[in-house]
């Protein structure tokens, strides 16, 4: 068999012909071709179809070309332009002529499917036109030729309006389709390919070159997921499906992780003029954001059930009208009572009688107002107690800004307003009991003021009748010692005369000279001396009031051993023993601290009990912010009756059978007392005493009276 | 007791039994000055600050604290604080032996402090004293 030449064959055709690539690249022609357009292989070769035959892109001609190449590379389908007007250039460039033509684009694939070219069959139709315009003006050319050839060229181009108009509609169709908000796609055959998908599934999908691609080839990760056997399935049984909310996982582009969607889709049948199933709609809307809020709403809710639920906290809601128609779980907790049982207005019976209307009052000005509630009462809790309770409400508000909701919470504050409540009323107290204090120490100092002036003045005093008592007894003195020289000179006379003229010596006379003057002068010499002795006293009292202290630190062990070594011998004497315990020390005045020791210890020696060994001890304790010494003694004891009286100035206790003015223990308690410190005595008549010295272990000198 | 110059001795004592005895004790322990006595403080200053007295010392001053009119203490300090009469020896005479009062009137000025004994017999012998002390002072000459 000869090989034919196609090319040859091609060239020698009488039809024009011209092959595009996709591009619509004009890649060759025939000469057929070239003569029908009055051009030169040379000047179409290689240009652009639209280059090379210019035409307005908002003119019909340019429009129905354009599409039908569209229509060819899209759909891969052969395409049919029965009558298409397409000027095009004269070869001189002396402008256009206007021609008519009728063209077939066909689609050359390559042995994978793929488009190669697209040959274009075109037939100049210009004749015919002139004719079929000359016929419908002329009357002349009415012959059977002409009326075929006018008939056939009306029915062409009815064919190509029908054309135009369905081209038309598709065209709009797709641009319907290609716009929706919903994603479209059509798929055709058994094996489900993309014959058409709009912007909103490619979006969805997230890849463009779906066309003439499988399901499974352009979206294989769905096939996984059952979307492939429910195509199947409707394509098989021609039933449609309709898929709500249902979950898709998509991978927007190669590598990308796996996108949730959640889809509404139908899978339309389409059938075919036989009854067959030949391909299937797919439309739909991408619900996966509105799905996530519902289920972001669901989750929300759940999780504010779960936290209503578990927080401590009383929480409640109400409809816009008050109505309440939710409580958490821990209201009925709290309350005792059954689920339900406090919708409505029945959560007002849970309040104190008392605070009631005013719960309700306030409640009923928030629904009217809006603004939030606020307000204590008393709720009664499962244990039938009332607690108080802070109840707190905030309306929620929809766009419109109408009240939507109440939620209100209860805090149990009954704890916090017992405890406010001790607090205030302790605070009450210690603002009273302050008060008190500061009233009391403004008395104490007052007193203590009085007393210091007191004190002062019987100071003064004693010293100015000490000046003054002395001094008329200074005169008695002087005066009586001059009567004693007069007495002596008397005396001399009286031996003179006694000696001279005894007769004159009555026996009275005798009585006064030798005895009653003598007598008299004695009596008055010893009681001046005992009067100057209590003077002296208490001058010294009243001078040691005025002594300014002198605190130092005092060796209380030191001090007594040294006190013990002068009364060593006045011990050894009586027959008594001084035992001297260790003593905690003290800052006081020493001189002070001496004479108190010193009076003590010599008055226990002093008033021991004849006949029996005296025993002495001295001891101390260390006592908070002071020191206690104890000075205990086997002596004669002090009447209970006296335990107060021997600290009085002049005030003696028991048998005067010992020197002394009653002086020393009124001495030492003032002494005791200024250096601010107290003193006792315990004792038992015939058994021995205890004297007992409390002294601060720093003497204040805030005490002090200068 | 031979003396160039007597001096006078001006005794401020309200207590006229004190006066007594002090003047019996003096001249009992032999000095024979002339003693002027003055009840009061009033007096004895007009006294002691009069144009005439002031100049015709010398003088010696036994002076008793407690006055009715006036405190001694202040009596001393107005002798220590003139020209003149600042050179007289103060003899300070008092029933206390307050130490406080003793160190005011020596650092007044006082040359003897004497405390007025209740016992006689200290009392004779601190005027006995007086009188020895009284007999060997040079009093310095008024210029």
């Amino acid at each position: 068999m000869n090989s034919i030449n196609f090319e040859a064959l091609f060239n020698a055709s009488p039809n024009p012909y011209v092959l595009l690539n996709p591009s619509l690249v004009i890649m060759g022609m025939n000469d057929a071709y070239l003569r029908a357009t009055m051009r030169t292989r040379e000047d179409l070769l290689g240009r652009d179809m639209f280059e090379a035959f210019p035409s307005d892109p908002d003119s019909e001609s340019y429009k129905q070309l354009m599409a039908s190449f569209e229509r060819v590379i899209h759909e891969k389908v052969t395409d049919h332009l029965p009558l298409i007007a397409y000027a095009i250039p004269l070869p001189d460039g002396q402008g256009f002529e206007e021609r008519y033509w009728s063209a077939t684009h066909t689609p050359l694939f390559d042995k994978s499917g793929a488009l190669i070219s697209i040959l274009q069959h075109t037939v100049d139709v210009t004749e015919l036109h002139h004719l079929r315009a000359l016929a419908k003006t002329s009357a002349l050319l009415s012959g059977p030729s002409a009326l075929i050839e006018t008939d056939m060229f009306r029915r062409a181009q009815a064919v190509q309006e029908v054309n135009q108009v369905l081209s038309r509609d598709r065209q709009h169709l797709q641009e319907l389709f290609e716009q929706a908000p919903g994603f479209i796609a059509a798929l055709s055959g058994p094996d489900h390919v993309f014959t058409m998908a709009n912007a909103a599934y490619r979006q969805l999908v997230g890849r463009a070159d779906l066309i003439g691609k499988s399901l499974s080839e352009a979206l294989p990760e769905v096939v996984e997921q059952g979307f492939l056997n429910l195509l199947d399935r409707v394509y098989r049984t021609g039933k449609p499906f309709v898929g709500r909310g249902v979950r898709v996982g998509l991978q927007q582009g190669a590598g990308d992780a796996v996108e949730e969607h959640f889809l509404d889709f139908v899978y339309q049948p389409i059938f075919s003029r036989d009854g067959a199933v030949s391909g299937i709609f797919v439309q739909g809307h991408d619900v996966t954001d509105h799905r996530r809020a519902e289920n972001a709403l669901r989750e929300s809710e759940e999780r504010f059930r779960a936290i209503a639920n578990s927080i401590d906290q009383l929480i409640w809601a109400t409809r816009p009208d008050g109505f309440h128609d939710y409580y958490n779980q821990r209201w009925y907790e709290y309350t005792g009572v059954p689920e339900g049982s406090t919708d409505g207005a029945a959560w007002n019976g849970m309040f104190h009688p008392d605070d009631r209307e005013q719960a309700w009052t306030t409640w009923r000005r928030s629904l009217e107002t809006g603004e939030p509630y606020h307000i204590e009462y008393r709720l009664r809790h499962r244990s039938g107690q009332f607690r108080w309770v802070l109840g707190r409400a905030q309306p929620v508000y929809d766009e419109e800004g109408r009240i939507t909701r109440w939620y209100g919470t209860c805090t149990d504050i009954h704890d916090l307003k017992q405890a406010q409540e001790e607090l205030r009323a302790s605070r009450e107290r210690a603002v009273q009991s302050e008060e008190e204090t500061s009233r009391l120490a403004t008395i104490l100092a007052d007193r203590v003021a009085e007393l210091d002036a007191a004190n002062e003045e019987i100071q003064r005093f004693a010293y100015i009748v000490s000046h003054d008592l002395r001094a008329p007894l200074v005169n008695i003195m002087g005066f009586t010692s001059e009567l004693e020289n007069c007495q002596t000179e008397i005396r001399k006379f009286y031996a003179r005369v006694e000696e001279a003229h005894p007769e004159l010596i009555a026996p009275e006379i005798r009585a006064v000279v030798e005895a009653d003057l003598t007598e008299s002068i004695g009596f008055i010499r010893s009681s001046t001396a005992k009067m100057d002795k209590l003077i002296n006293a208490i001058l010294k009292l009243s001078r040691e009031g005025r002594r300014v202290l002198a605190p130092e630190p005092i060796d209380m062990n030191k001090l007594l051993e040294a006190q013990h070594h002068s009364l060593a011998h006045q011990l050894q004497e009586r027959g008594a023993e001084l035992i001297l315990e260790p003593v905690p020390s003290l800052v006081s005045d020493r001189l002070a601290v001496e004479q108190v020791f010193g009076n003590l210890i010599d008055n226990a020696v002093k008033y021991l009990k004849p006949g029996r060994p005296g025993r002495i001890v001295v001891r101390g304790h260390d006592a908070g912010p002071g020191v206690r010494y104890e000075i205990e003694d086997n002596g004669r004891g002090i009447d209970q009756k006296d335990f107060e009286r021997i600290f009085d100035l002049f005030r003696r206790s028991g048998t005067q059978d010992q020197q002394g003015e009653g002086i020393g223990l009124a001495h030492v308690r003032a002494l005791v007392r200024r250096l601010g410190g107290t003193i006792s005595v315990n004792s038992r008549i015939g058994e021995g005493s205890t004297f007992t010295v409390t002294l601060p272990k720093h003497i204040s000198m805030s005490s002090e009276v200068a | 007791m031979p003396q160039q110059q007597p001096v006078t001795i001006i005794m401020i004592e309200d207590d006229e039994g004190h006066a007594r005895l002090i003047e019996k004790n003096i001249r009992r322990a032999g000095v024979c000055n002339e003693i002027r006595t003055f009840a009061n403080g009033t007096a004895a200053l007009e006294h002691l600050f009069s144009e005439n007295v002031r100049s015709s010392g010398p003088f010696l001053v036994l002076l008793d604290l407690n006055l009715p009119d006036m405190n001694g203490v202040d009596i001393l300090a107005k002798l220590k604080g003139d020209e003149t009469l600042k050179r007289a020896p103060v003899v300070v005479l008092t029933t206390t032996d307050d130490q406080r009062e003793v160190k005011r009137c020596y650092d007044l000025g006082a040359n003897v402090y004497i405390t007025k004994p209740v016992e006689y017999e200290s009392f004779s012998q601190a005027i006995r004293q007086l009188g020895l002390f009284l007999s060997v002072i040079q009093v310095p000459e008024t210029p």
